[in-house]
């Protein structure tokens, strides 16, 4: 190190601070940005960027549409139900909407007209209950003909501070004869993304 | 147009309300009470400049973006930072941060750990909100940001802390950088503005440009730290004046003061720089800071600060000096010369 005037000072800190400049940019290794900066004035690179982050945020937003339509296809084709015959409602996430796809059977020779569903409380095996679960049926009634079956979207809004775990209720059909069906709601304890941050 | 001194305040005023306000937001409402959250709560509210949570905003929106996409990791930034102050405090056995005690000296070691733990535990509750304001691929991008801040900070930190637990004294101005580098650099300005200016761009910013203008900037305010602490005021600074000697800290003082005593004074030096802080007396440390002054030790900082910061000014026209001219860009600007010329 030196002690001398100014000028020696600053050579070595110059050259000091460039081989520790040097050692850590080897170390991150950083990719080559993407290329847009000889696309023209600042302006257009600044709406590039704030498109690509729309972009890529609204990607999210289109992959969890494309799952979430996966799964209600997956419902149609193949209903939700479990080896016991329960309706499985999904996702189970806290503060977020779980659906399944309910199906009417009629097996009569007479149509039926203007079934609705209601949906009872969950609750746990030892008693932890989702008291307003807030049913909803889509549609909110159906037409079902004689010896066919027809679904229903079922939906329930589980509560943000529902604990995890396995929750069992029930539907029943209005004008539909058959005992009422079992649904089960498996609240997994993860906090979703806001959606209204999106 | 404020003058310069005046337009850092506030704008460094300006992000800590915001900063100060979703740290507040995030902190647990329930208990432990005076073990964790009010011990805790307390020491975030001690006055700090949020110089890193600054020129994270500043990169970003100087980009064109705004503030919001770059909060969560701003307020991450700020909670890391007071995790490392106490952490640092009780491995450097410092008795006084910001004007106050420091956290183990008030509340004992092992409650001021945990305290520090919490800190750095809750600066990953931010963090998770970036996937819902930037999306999965930038979250991803962030996150291997932070990860790579937190692993050179601990290994700068490490480095240090080896020189002295070894008594290292052949140390060159090169060791003493690369060392600030990591323990400094990396979470005070490098990544700050990496994070800022790859969010505020999406991308587009080359940040090879952004981390050479942070290594200089950052070099330059570690050193101007260690002057103020051998010739500041206690009132202003807040830590105790001499500390660094007392922790036998490897500064760039203690690296050139090394390099220039011969004899016996060296033999004293570095018999001196052996040890813990308790072995070393008020008249000792004296007597090392007179040695200073004999030997151009801070004078010679002083000069090394001035070049680095003359690196800065060169750094930031080429990170920065295309963008548009707004105050976000004007703070990055002139946080070089903030560095180097405070006395707090």
């Amino acid at each position: 190190m030196d002690n001398g005037n100014s000028e020696e000072v600053r050579r070595e800190a110059y050259q000091a601070a460039a081989s520790a400049v040097d050692r850590l940019l080897e170390r991150i290794g950083d990719p080559a940005p993407s290329g847009l900066t000889d696309l023209g004035t600042a302006t257009w690179g600044r709406f590039r960027a704030e498109l690509a982050r729309v972009v890529d945020v609204n990607l999210d937003l289109v992959r969890n549409a494309f799952n979430l339509y996966g799964s209600m296809a997956d419902s149609a084709v193949f209903p939700a139900e479990d080896s016991a015959g329960r309706l499985s409602l999904s996702p189970g996430l806290a503060g977020s909407e779980a659906a399944g796809l309910v199906w009417l059977h009629n097996f009569d020779e007479t149509p039926r007209a203007g079934v609705a569903l209601v949906g009872s409380k969950l609750s746990t095996s030892q008693g932890e209950p989702i008291v307003d679960p807030g049913w909803s049926f889509s549609p909110a009634t159906v037409d079902v003909p004689a010896r066919s079956a027809v679904s229903v979207l079922a939906k329930v809004t589980v509560p943000p501070d529902t604990a995890g775990g396995v929750y069992d209720g029930t539907i029943s059909a209005t004008g539909l004869q058959g005992r009422p069906i079992d649904v089960r709601l498996e609240v997994i304890d993860l906090e979703p993304v806001a959606h209204e941050t999106w | 147009m404020t003058t310069g001194t005046a337009f850092m305040s506030d704008y460094l005023e300006g992000v800590r309300s915001g900063v100060v306000d979703a740290v507040a937001a995030s902190l647990p409402k329930g208990g432990p009470r005076s073990s964790l959250y009010d011990p805790l709560a307390e020491f975030l509210k001690r006055a700090g400049k949020s110089i890193r949570p600054a020129l994270c905003i500043a990169a970003c929106r100087a980009h064109g973006s705004t503030a919001e996409h770059a909060l969560p990791s701003a307020v991450a930034l700020e909670l890391l930072h007071n995790a490392f102050l106490i952490h640092d405090d009780v491995e450097d056995g410092s008795v006084s941060r910001r004007g106050s005690p420091t956290m183990h000296a008030e509340h004992g070691v092992p409650i001021a750990i945990n305290v520090g733990d919490g800190l750095a535990v809750l600066a990953l509750q931010p963090l998770t909100q970036n996937i819902g304001v930037l999306g999965s691929a930038m979250h991803n991008r962030v996150m291997a940001e932070f990860g790579e801040l937190l692993r050179m900070t601990v290994e700068g930190q490490a480095i240090e802390l080896g020189w002295r637990h070894e008594n290292v004294v052949d140390l060159t101005s090169v060791d003493y950088l690369e060392m600030v580098a990591l323990k400094t650099c990396a979470y005070t300005t490098i990544y700050p503005l990496r994070i800022g200016a790859l969010i505020g761009s999406w991308g587009r910013a080359d940040l090879e440009l952004v981390t050479r203008f942070g290594l200089y900037l950052g070099a330059a305010f570690q050193i101007t730290d260690d002057l103020l602490n051998l010739t500041g005021t206690e009132e202003l600074y807040g830590k105790e004046i001499g500390g660094d000697l007392a922790e036998g800290k490897r500064t760039l003082m203690v690296a050139h003061l090394l390099s220039t005593t011969r004899g016996t004074d060296r033999e004293f030096l570095v018999d001196f720089l052996d040890g813990e802080r308790k072995d070393r007396s008020k008249d000792e440390i004296e007597r090392v800071r007179a040695m200073m002054d004999v030997h151009g030790s801070i004078t010679y900082a002083e000069r090394y600060t001035q070049a680095l910061s003359e690196q800065a000014v060169s750094a930031f026209d080429q990170a920065f000096g295309e963008l548009p001219d707004t105050s976000d860009r004007r703070f990055l600007s002139e946080a070089i010369e903030f560095v180097v010329s405070r006395n707090l």
